[in-house]
């Protein structure tokens, strides 16, 4: 299935869903010897909302059948407009095709549902997102720290992350 | 007393005239004897610890040097801080080193372990395992190989043999562990 087929299935189950186009690249940028700007996957952006709804179609539906979790991550932005986004990596065994999918989230308080029942392995990498950027997933059985030590102040990973020097310090 | 005895320890080993008594400094055996079985706590952090390992293995063979390695800081005379030291693991290399019997003594092996190393920005590592425990010798190197690893034994060697007990090392505190 191409990318285009791929949306396509997904966009007429959940219309909020939209596709992420490939950054054009920037002028004098390097060409990349004929090759494209970026991977060509299939990158959407989801409303918070509906990822609940999206995560379990992209598992559950037999045409995308997406069995398998590569990864979770985020992402911190202060420019253009200061946001967050949860980046989930999906790859199906089956069909052999891939997603990212990107969810904007606020900077403060940001929340976003766990997809711990649809997909095992992300109990610890939703516990290091939490960990390094601070948002929450709601609905995940042990939210709390995985790499720092409890008490540690602040997100490391943010943009604005101040860090505050202690007895192991210079 | 076996001359070839007289002949190694020259200076140290003295014949009484007449007699089959060798005399020596206290120092000098006591020193001898704690150099030439140093015992390393099995203890690797990170990276450096794959070096430390292949030292301990056949090809370089620290067991030529006395080194064993033992599996407990209590039988320890040595703890080889091999890899980086995270903020998180720093109260416990504080508590192991406290766990070991004096006299006890402390090689940092790599970069991290000295200074930080590449992490020296990083929000979670620790700037020189000296922040929390005494050390006697640095190995610099990101890993160091083995043989430099062996050469800062031989240099600690060299510094056990300048102790004297009759003045013990000053050690230092338990600091409040958080």
């Amino acid at each position: 299935m191409t990318n285009s087929e791929l949306f396509a299935v997904i966009r007429t189950k959940i219309s909020e869903v939209s596709e992420i186009p490939a950054p054009e690249a920037k002028a004098g940028a390097p060409a990349h010897e004929g090759k494209p700007y970026r991977d060509p996957y299939l990158f959407v952006s989801c409303p918070a909302a509906k990822w609940t709804d999206l995560s379990r179609l992209l598992k559950e539906d037999p045409q995308l059948d997406f069995d398998f979790l590569v990864m979770v991550t985020a992402a911190d932005y202060l420019t253009p407009e200061p946001k967050m986004e949860a980046i989930y990596h999906l790859y199906s065994f089956k069909h052999r095709h891939k997603i990212f999918v990107k969810i904007p989230l606020p900077r403060e308080n940001g929340s976003v549902a766990s997809v711990i029942s649809l997909w095992k392995t992300a109990d610890w990498q939703e516990r290091e997102v939490y960990d390094m950027y601070g948002m929450k997933f709601s609905g995940h059985p042990n939210m709390k720290r995985i790499l720092m030590w409890d008490g540690f102040p602040g997100w490391p990973l943010r943009k604005d992350y101040a860090h505050i020097p202690d007895r192991y310090d210079d | 007393m076996d001359k070839s005895v007289l002949d190694r320890l020259p200076g140290l080993a003295l014949n009484m005239p007449g007699g089959k008594v060798v005399i020596s400094t206290v120092d000098y055996f006591v020193n001898w004897a704690r150099k030439s079985a140093i015992w390393p706590m099995t203890f690797g952090l990170a990276c450096c610890a794959i070096e430390m390992m292949g030292s301990y293995a056949s090809r370089f063979d620290f067991d030529r040097f006395g080194v064993i390695p033992r599996p407990t800081p209590r039988q320890s005379d040595l703890m080889i801080i091999a890899g980086t030291v995270v903020k998180k693991m720093a109260p416990m290399i504080e508590r192991l080193y406290h766990q070991m019997p004096e006299p006890r003594w402390v090689i940092s092996m790599g970069a991290c372990a000295n200074k930080g190393g590449p992490y020296y920005d990083s929000y979670s590592v620790c700037k020189g395992v000296d922040k929390i425990i005494p050390v006697d010798i640095y190995i610099p190197g990101c890993p160091p190989r083995p043989e430099a690893l062996q050469y800062g034994m031989l240099e600690l060697m060299k510094k056990i043999e300048k102790m004297s007990i009759a003045k013990p090392p000053v050690m230092p505190p338990l600091s409040r562990i958080r």
